[in-house]
């Protein structure tokens, strides 16, 4: 098996069985009651919780029994993905958390122009704000215009801009 | 003297005039709202009843007062979360709610922090009437053979109703202490389901809002028992209500299923008034009456503010004291 | 019975009315554009066109929702085929093998199979839907909770088919997507389960915000670590118009994929998405070549496309003969015929057999629009793939988190779709399917409710899903299941173990 693959698989697994923990946790110590011979709220989340549990144990154990495969990852290469990946990440919470409390409008410009440079760093900055300017432009007006998604402006609102 | 009259005549103009919406006549023609698009916020997603309701008002608003009201579904949470974020916009008007007694029904069961005095009451535009149901030309052609049934042989009925804490839940649970006797009751997920079950002979009765049934009872395929409330409904005359069967369903108070408009807190006063009046305009036409007497709903006949307050908070407290007297498990 | 003769009056009417062919063009049109953009869903769309159409005559007004009905589940195929993002739950069996044709630069090919398929699933249950509508008005009624427990069980058993290599990981994700269905107000008692005290989880996770996440997230994450080359495409006609020779040759599976999209269509509160992939599995069951589902194999898309399309006739069964709603989008249409006037149900057809025509003449000609429009859409829907990657990734995002919102207008439902699809990033990664979990969160809290509800009815007698003829005719075909795919596995286990001891993975 593929190292990185290993390791992503182990971590899911060690994940899966960490939630299903925390959820048998919270069943237990939530009453449930229920007419006599009737199952009750918990009962079901909890036959679910323990397969869960039991599944991600024996992914988890079979993970690590496999034995560990060389694999010569051309690092170099390897490492810039995966650092595009995180990049890419980071920019996706960035620009939720500037929807919501700034403007869907601008968020949205900013991103895709941002994004667009973190793929193909040889693009121009210019081009990328245009490009990028062009397609929320689209987005909006489709979306909000056209079909009165009430995506958050709280910016533009406070500004006075729209209503 | 005279100047003391004079004096005091104008400083009563005056507060006549700061107080809202008695002043002058022309402080009528001073608000100009609404200038815009109202949003109505509708906490389903699309295609239940209460969101064909709220849609219908759209083309009556804007034949009468040429108003766009853009209906927003915002869906979630047993429609506490799209009353929270109606009550959460700016208090100008032009974003309202379209709230239920569901969401009274919320508040009442305090799993969750929501209160009631964070809205104004704009109108209560649907009562729904509740009412109790069964296959037409099965066993049973009466509610009392129903609960007779159930007595000599307990929990043999089938009872079928959508959703867990709700109007329906209550009048059923006061109906079954007052003939002294429990059914099997089956939750499912809506009224269509409830309806299906019944018609497949499934379950024995069904209990939803009278919109839920209307189409069944037009064809004779269901035969309503009972009706939840105090007057008999013009829309099926023949069903007798609970008061004349000899059971008592108002004793929590007097509990409906209602949809009602609703404006965050801290409104303005002449905004306020403007809405009512518009709501009401639109309420009282002959289109809007026309689509209840289909849709087998009433529209309550409430005079001012009070009336609306007191209508509103006695549904609240009949939950409340519901919530404690039949704790759902 | 039906006044066939009335309705054929009527029928020819319809045809013959400018308007209400352009109405009809219209709302097809509209529900492609909404069912293609991820997010709006065909229910949306009627929704939405309740107020616009108000005024209109009732058959047009009808005929305009008909249309953004059968457009609204067929533009799905889309935004899955060319994106990696089911725009509604129906389309994501198309996702499957529609994106790895697509990869495979034979995207133009599967949109064009995809038209055809919703066309001919939407046909033939267009067929039963007037032929034996009336007849098959007892076929709902025989369901109650003991048949849709064993249905939900049934489409559950397909978590082994949609596995891929490993069925303990597939089981895996699919009981994440069963434990995420858990969340939320308690079915029969309407306690509260996994809330910690927030509101939006009072109802559960919506279903579309966990899909679009789960799926388009971590495929984009993917795709942005490099420029990438867009590949060069052929868009003459004949290479997406497929021949009548190969429709001839897919006859059995559309033929197939139809029948379980209109049985399932025809029962009420079950849906397009759980056709879907009950005909996926059935396809790849019967197919020469089942390995190849997954990796692009046109019969996928086929299956996916024509039973969630047959779905649509199906689902207006009930409503025409019972006056229940067969699916969400038919429940808002009901309400459309209501404001009409109209009370949709068994006297439908004696009373206004002007509107029953006018349906059965719309759900023809729409499905006829819709096949044209999409051929028509396909050369420009392709050109979506020759856009850089650098500039497609954002837009991408940005796409599947209005998405995410759009459909509830809340935002809780985009840090949803963001946390599923940063799990499923990491689950593609380790070779977690994502499709069990979808499959589980679909079908969990169907599952549980019935079965609950059942024993409710039988009073904690297990029994009563093996007493009732078509539920244990269902668990029956179940079981059938998943014995043959354990022995599967079991054999290419063992097929492995000979050849090699790589290990599995």
């Amino acid at each position: 098996m593929e190292k990185s693959k290993k390791i992503y698989e182990l971590i899911v697994a060690v994940f899966f069985a960490v939630l299903s923990l925390f959820f048998l946790f919270t069943a237990f110590n939530t009453k449930s009651v229920a007419s006599e011979g009737m199952m009750s709220a918990m009962d079901f989340p909890k036959i679910v919780l323990f397969g869960m549990l039991g599944f991600s144990l024996y992914v988890t154990v079979k993970n690590l029994m496999t034995r560990r495969e060389r694999t010569d990852d051309t690092a170099s290469s390897k490492n810039r993905s995966d650092f595009r990946t995180l990049i890419t990440s980071l920019l996706i919470i960035a620009y939720v958390i500037v929807w919501k409390y700034v403007s869907f409008s601008i968020a949205t410009w900013l991103y895709i122009s941002i994004q667009a440079k973190v793929i193909d760093p040889d693009l121009k900055w210019t081009n990328c704000a245009l490009i990028g300017l062009g397609i929320s432009c689209v987005v909006v007006l489709v979306f909000k215009i056209l079909f009165k998604v009430s995506l958050s402006e709280p910016l533009l609102i406070s500004l006075g801009i729209i209503h | 003297m005279k100047k003391v009259v004079l004096y005091a005549t104008q400083i009563a103009l005056l507060i006549a005039m700061l107080m809202p919406g008695y002043g002058a006549p022309s402080s009528k023609s001073t608000i100009n709202f609404p200038t815009r698009e109202i949003k109505l916020i509708v906490p389903w997603s699309p295609g239940g009843a209460n969101d064909i309701n709220a849609r219908f008002l759209q083309p009556l608003f804007k034949e009468k007062f040429n108003v766009n009201i853009v209906v927003e579904n915002v869906a979630g949470g047993s429609s506490g979360v799209g009353i929270t974020q109606a009550l959460s916009a700016r208090p100008d008007g032009y974003t309202l709610g379209y709230a239920s007694s569901s969401y009274l029904a919320l508040i009442a069961q305090h799993m969750i922090d929501l209160k009631l005095d964070r809205m104004e009451l704009i109108c209560v535009a649907v009562e729904e009437p509740i009412t109790m149901y069964t296959k037409a030309n099965s066993k049973y052609s009466s509610l009392r053979q129903v609960l007779e049934t159930n007595k000599a042989n307990p929990g043999s009925i089938k009872f079928g109703k959508s959703g867990t804490f709700t109007t329906s839940y209550i009048f059923s649970s006061l109906l079954q202490r007052e003939a002294g006797t429990k059914f099997t009751a089956i939750p499912f997920d809506g009224a269509s389901r409830v309806v299906t079950e019944i018609l497949g002979g499934h379950i024995d009765v069904g209990i939803s809002n009278i919109g839920d049934i209307m189409t069944q009872v037009k064809e004779g395929s269901i035969l309503p028992l009972v009706v939840f409330a105090e007057k008999r409904s013009p829309v099926i005359p023949n069903t007798p209500t609970a008061a004349e069967l000899g059971y008592d369903v108002f004793s929590l108070g007097k509990i409906t299923q209602a949809s009602f408009i609703v404006a965050p807190k801290g409104l303005d006063p002449k905004v306020k008034t403007k809405l009512m009046s518009m709501f009401r305009e639109v309420l009282a036409s002959d289109k809007y009456k026309e689509f209840a007497a289909q849709r087998g709903f009433t529209i309550p006949d409430l005079k001012g503010e009070e009336d609306l307050n007191q209508y509103i908070q006695n549904v609240n407290r009949g939950f409340e004291v519901g919530a404690k007297e039949f704790p759902i498990q | 019975m039906i006044d066939y003769f009335a309705i054929f009056g009527e029928a020819l009417k319809v045809v013959t009315e400018p308007q209400l062919l352009l109405l009809v063009a219209v709302g097809t049109l509209f529900g492609l554009i909404f069912g293609a953009l991820p997010g709006l869903t065909a229910t949306m769309g009627v929704a939405l066109l309740i107020p616009i159409t108000y005024t209109m005559p009732a058959a047009n007004a009808l005929g305009m929702m008909l249309g953004c009905y059968i457009g609204g589940i067929a533009g799905g195929a889309v935004s899955a085929i060319l994106l990696h993002i089911p725009g509604t739950p129906a389309s994501v069996c198309t996702v499957f093998d529609g994106y790895p044709l697509a990869k495979q630069g034979r995207g133009a090919e599967a949109l064009g199979w995809a038209a055809f398929a919703s066309g001919w699933g939407s046909v033939i249950s267009w067929v039963v839907l007037i032929t034996l509508a009336p007849m098959l008005a007892s076929v709902c009624l025989s369901f109650s909770s003991p048949e849709y427990a064993a249905l939900a069980f049934f489409g559950l058993t397909i978590i082994s088919a949609v596995s891929g290599k490993s069925i303990a990981k597939g089981i895996l994700s699919g009981l994440f997507g069963i434990m995420i269905s858990c969340i939320g107000l308690d079915p029969i008692y309407g306690s509260l389960r996994f809330t910690f005290g927030n509101i939006n989880l009072l109802s559960g996770i919506d279903t579309l915000p966990a899909i679009i996440g789960f799926f388009s997230l971590p495929e984009i994450l993917q795709g942005c670590t490099g420029k990438g080359n867009p590949q060069p495409l052929s868009i003459a006609l004949r290479t997406f118009v497929p021949s009548l020779r190969m429709q001839l040759k897919h006859m059995v599976n559309i033929i197939r994929s139809s029948i379980i999209g209109t049985i399932v269509g025809i029962i009420p509160a079950t849906g397009s998405g759980i056709a879907a992939y009950i005909a996926y599995d059935q396809a790849k069951r019967f197919s020469k070549d089942p390995d190849s589902f997954g990796t692009g194999n046109i019969d996928g898309v086929i299956a996916s496309e024509t039973a969630n399309n047959a779905v649509c006739g199906g689902a207006l069964v009930p409503m025409l003969t019972l006056g229940i709603p067969g699916d969400s989008v038919t429940a808002v249409m009901m309400g459309g015929l209501i404001i009409h006037g109209y009370a949709p149900g068994p006297s439908l057809f004696m009373k206004n057999p002007d509107i029953v025509g006018a349906i059965f003449t719309c759900v023809l000609l729409a499905t006829i629009f819709m096949v044209l429009f999409q051929l028509v859409g396909i050369k420009f829907f392709v050109k979506i793939l020759s856009v850089p990657v650098s500039y497609l990734s954002g837009t991408l995002v940005v796409l599947s988190l209005i998405g995410c919102f759009a459909l509830r207008n809340n935002f809780f439902d985009v840090i949803v779709g963001l946390v599923l699809g940063g799990l499923g990033y990491l689950m593609v990664k380790g070779g977690f399917p994502i499709a069990p979990a979808v499959l589980g969160l679909i079908l969990g809290s169907m599952f549980e409710s019935e079965v609950r509800r059942s024993l409710q009815i039988s009073q904690g007698n297990y029994s009563i899903f093996f007493t009732r003829p078509v539920s244990l005719a269902v668990i029956l075909l179940a079981m059938f299941v998943i014995i043959s795919a354990f022995v599967k596995n079991f054999k290419t286990i063992k097929a492995k173990k000979g050849r090699s001891q790589s290990g599995e993975d």
